[in-house]
């Protein structure tokens, strides 16, 4: 197999809050192109570990590296979805601005260009969502909501893109369309997602990785299937 | 009723309204989204300390506002993430400034009528060097809210993923903050330190109901706070009533309209 090169590099990280140790001594590679699933317990630190990678948390102890550089000075080709109750879904905003809200950088005084707008179209097209981009966010279905945070994702154009629990919020129909979504993705960037179902995460997943608080396993290729996270994770479904 | 419009001090009012409207229908609308009307009230009555300083030793008191009021936005958004800590931040700076500011209106000989228009307004009060500083201010506020739109809008609408995409999120929110306190300073001659938060609130809320996006919450917020302002200066002047309490059960009045309309819709 031809060496491929991380881009993202966990070596023995360890976070606690308020004295309790959620994530201990982790070390953890992901490679470009990889399609990593997550899964572990609620409160097991899988939301810890991303927001560690994303720099907007400092490990107590260890290093991480993202595209060789620290997490602050590389996140920011990462593409991010986090989780649907950080985002306020009430806000006065239209999907086209969602979108383009990723194009903006450490310049505050900025205006959108062109070169944004047809970013985030093109974003918005791949998602299937331009006929949506003058609606508003709170307008939309939990499905439709998903589609937008992808396009914004994507529309930073990120080498590597993380999804804590995109599946928590929509039909069921919407989570095999959303696992495809990511399939077509993985074709030119790696995917992390943490998910709690086992199924479509053993079913699409390239690799798993289980995480409850200092138990860290991981499980290759070839190991995977529902029986077999569940067994390693401890899980009851 | 029209010769009233030829005197100075009434075209003065006039011209405040106007200047305030603008302002506080931008900055209205970020407080009714983001919800800081909290933070708002803080930082009106935190004014009030430097008020009452300046009054005391004879300097212009909306300068003294201004730096009260600036000192707490800085305060406030040091530590706006610190849960419990910035909640008794907002009533300490609250409480603070208005004790400080008391106590020197209170050593200061004949302070009684100008302490009533502090704290509750008086328009027809404005001279034409309070109205320069308020309409730089004005400009101020409208300029830097116009240049820093999406970035306003980026970090009020997804803090984190602002911070990820390296928004300098700390200093937006400091910025508009800060905005908040200019747009405070020039409103207190207008209603008073203790009614403000009325037409930073009420207008914004109103036009919430009725309108999609940030933009058209700003313009529908700046007509209803114009048109509260300039029928209350009118409707004060025919009863003979305080401008101040006027305007603002007008600009509630609006809001109890616009919310039974929004319930029978």
């Amino acid at each position: 197999m031809a060496a491929k090169k991380s881009i993202i590099e966990l070596d023995n990280v360890s976070f606690s809050y308020n004295g309790e140790e959620l994530i201990e001594n982790i070390s953890l590679k992901i490679y470009e192109k990889d399609f990593l699933g997550v899964v572990g317990p609620n409160g097991g630190g899988k939301t810890t570990l991303i927001k560690l990678i994303l720099g907007l948390l400092k490990p107590a102890s260890g290093e991480i590296k993202v595209f060789g550089k620290s997490p602050k000075r590389g996140r920011s080709g990462i593409g991010y979805l986090s989780q649907f109750e950080d985002i306020d879904f009430s806000y006065p905003i239209t999907v086209e601005q969602v979108v383009m809200t990723s194009t903006l950088g450490s310049s505050v005084f900025r205006w959108f260009s062109e070169k944004d707008k047809a970013i985030a179209d093109n974003a918005m097209k791949k998602m299937k969502i331009f006929d949506l981009k003058d609606r508003l966010l709170s307008e939309l279905s939990g499905g439709e909501k998903q589609r937008v945070f992808i396009s914004r994702a994507i529309a930073s154009k990120p080498k590597i893109i993380i999804l804590d629990e995109p599946t928590a919020n929509v039909d069921i129909k919407m989570k095999e369309d959303l696992y495809r979504i990511l399939k077509e993705i993985n074709k030119e960037i790696a995917v992390v997602v943490v998910d709690h179902n086992l199924e479509l995460i053993s079913k699409y997943a390239k690799e798993v990785a289980c995480i409850n608080k200092c138990n860290f396993h991981s499980l290759g290729y070839h190991e995977k299937g529902k029986e077999k996270i569940q067994k390693m994770c401890d899980l009851n479904d | 009723m029209i010769e009233i419009l030829s005197y100075q001090f009434f075209q003065n009012a006039l011209l405040m309204t106007i200047l305030a409207s603008v302002a506080s229908g931008i900055i209205g609308t970020y407080i009714v989204v983001k919800r800081m009307s909290m933070i708002t009230g803080s930082i009106s009555h935190t004014a009030f300390g430097g008020l009452g300083i300046s009054y005391f030793v004879g300097a212009n008191p909306i300068l003294g506002a201004l730096i009260f009021s600036l000192m707490a936005s800085l305060g406030i958004s040091l530590i706006r993430k610190n849960g419990e800590r910035f909640d008794v931040m907002l009533s300490f700076s609250w409480a603070t400034g208005m004790a400080i500011g008391l106590i020197f209106m209170f050593m200061t000989p004949g302070y009684a009528t100008d302490l009533f228009s502090y704290l509750f307004g008086n328009i027809i009060l404005v001279s034409t060097s309070d109205l320069i500083l308020i309409a730089v201010l004005d400009v101020v506020v409208v300029l830097t809210t116009v240049l820093m739109f999406n970035s306003i809008m980026s970090v009020t609408f997804d803090e984190e993923y602002a911070q990820i995409r390296n928004v300098p999120v700390s200093m937006v929110y400091t910025v508009l903050i800060s905005l908040i306190a200019l747009t405070i300073v020039m409103l207190i001659q207008a209603v008073g330190i203790v009614l403000l938060i009325a037409i930073l609130t009420m207008p914004a809320a109103t036009s919430r109901i009725f309108c999609r996006t940030i933009k058209k919450m700003m313009i529908s917020a700046t007509m209803i706070t114009l048109f509260a302002m300039t029928s209350g200066l009118f409707l004060s002047y025919l009863t003979n009533l305080p401008a101040g309490p006027v305007i603002v059960l007008i600009t509630s009045l609006f809001y109890i309209i616009g919310l039974t309309l929004d319930k029978i819709r």
